[in-house]
């Protein structure tokens, strides 16, 4: 297997969603609110996803133009999250080739709403990077513009304050001090955590009529099937049906995210890259547990930047495999 | 030997990745596509029943489309775990697409 090969199969693979001449329901809804001058509200929030939406518009608003772009921006993320994987000690082909080929990317390429989640993952991915392969000044600079790039794209990207000290606590380097490396992601930890809650107030509305419970439970009840759809790729919808959801299906749901965060800490001393992969996907996830958004469960094209952490373990798994047989 | 193997699995894995994301990526040629699937997935949800009926009503199936939007009504009226705002806004597509089926269609 080499370089080649997974570009082909990436071409290959994606070739219905570039080649897709009609558009879907977003495109309509963005052709309405893009076709006349740019409005100042529109960019305020996601102001890179916007403008470049806009931007694009204004050259010609087919369908396929949009996904092709979206369809680059998801091979930038491969190829970053394969240079990840690889200074981890990883696998880099097996890392990217999830990021490339995985079914969960469909919609973030086929949406053009996507393409903020593609610009998070470049921003969050990046930093991460930058503080594991620069020198620190470099780094560190580096990092908070990847940090800035991501936050433009999409909020989640704030993430990036956690997942990159999480990568160097995992992964230390001489010249990052672990007590400043363990500080920064306790302190990333409590303003990810406030973050999420004042956009908690903000969008919480009375007419929602749903307690947090509840919502916790639908959002873990999504966030356990986009993992066990991560694992094995069949079913996927643009729009499940979660408040349809068995009882039993949300308990079990609890128990496996449960079980998978108590792996974190049992795997951390013997497979590192598999505890970061998995810690990885939770962090991703958490924040939509008590962020309420009414009528949006966690989607496909929302668990996107949480597959670099199935892309991760994966890459760890194989890349550990590969080596005990040399050996 | 083993690594062979290893890596064959690798290759498979990818390899099995690439075909299931070809066969939906088929299914976001169009909305109908789209929302058939959407609504097969989700057949007591009211959003994909409802776009699926604005995907039919698109290709000129207005009977068809008329005919899901009295199911999705249907249903809207057994079911108590629906949230509000599902209910609120289903209720104002069903009205809204009726009107647009009957202004479009010879009396």
């Amino acid at each position: 297997m080499n370089v080649a090969l997974v570009f082909i199969l990436w071409l290959t693979a994606h070739s219905w969603i570039v080649r897709t001449t009609q558009g879907t329901y977003e495109d309509a809804i963005h052709a309405q609110n893009l076709s006349g001058p740019v409005a100042p509200s529109l960019m305020t929030r996601r102001g890179l996803t916007n403008w470049s939406v806009w931007a694009q518009f204004q050259i010609g608003p087919e369908p396929w133009r949009m996904r092709e772009v979206n369809l680059i921006l998801s091979g930038i993320v491969g190829v970053l999250v394969g240079l990840l994987a690889m200074q981890l000690g990883g696998s880099g082909l097996m890392a990217s080739g999830v990021m490339l080929l995985h079914p969960l990317t469909v919609e973030p390429i086929a949406m053009i709403s996507g393409r903020a989640e593609l610009f998070a993952a470049i921003g969050v991915v990046g930093a991460c990077l930058a503080l594991l392969r620069l020198p620190r000044a470099i780094g560190l600079l580096t990092a908070l513009g990847c940090l800035a790039f991501g936050i433009q794209g999409k909020e989640s990207a704030a993430l990036a304050i956690v997942l990159a000290p999480l990568c160097l606590l995992a992964f230390p380097r001489a010249v990052w001090p672990i007590r400043w490396v363990r500080f920064a992601v306790a302190l990333g930890v409590c303003v990810a955590a406030v973050m999420a809650w004042r956009i908690r107030g903000e969008l919480d509305q009375p007419e929602m009529l749903i307690t947090a419970g509840s919502w916790a439970l639908h959002q873990v009840t999504a966030t356990f099937r986009l993992i066990t759809l991560a694992a094995i790729p069949l079913g996927q919808t643009i729009d499940y049906d979660y408040d349809h959801a068995s009882r039993l299906m949300q308990i079990a749901s609890v128990g496996g995210v449960v079980s998978l965060a108590v792996l974190v800490p049992l795997l951390w001393q013997r497979w590192r890259l598999e505890a970061l992969g998995i810690a990885w996907v939770l962090i991703v996830c958490a924040p939509r547990w008590i962020v309420r958004s009414p009528r949006n469960y966690l989607n496909e094209h929302g668990f996107y930047l949480a597959l670099v952490g199935v892309a991760l373990t994966i890459a760890a798994v194989a890349q550990r495999q590969l080596a005990h047989d040399v050996s | 030997m083993r690594s062979a193997c290893s890596k064959a699995a690798c290759v498979a894995l990818l390899v099995s990745y690439a075909l299931l994301t070809f066969r939906y990526g088929a299914v976001w040629q169009n909305e109908l596509t789209l929302w058939t699937r959407a609504a097969n997935h989700a057949p007591r949800k009211p959003r994909p029943q409802i776009n699926l009926a604005v995907a039919l009503m698109e290709q000129r199936r207005f009977d068809e489309a008329w005919a899901l939007l009295a199911i999705v009504e249907a249903q809207l009226a057994d079911d108590a775990q629906m949230p509000a705002w599902d209910r609120r806004e289903a209720v104002d597509a069903i009205q809204a697409n009726r009107l647009v089926i009957a202004r479009l269609t010879p009396p």
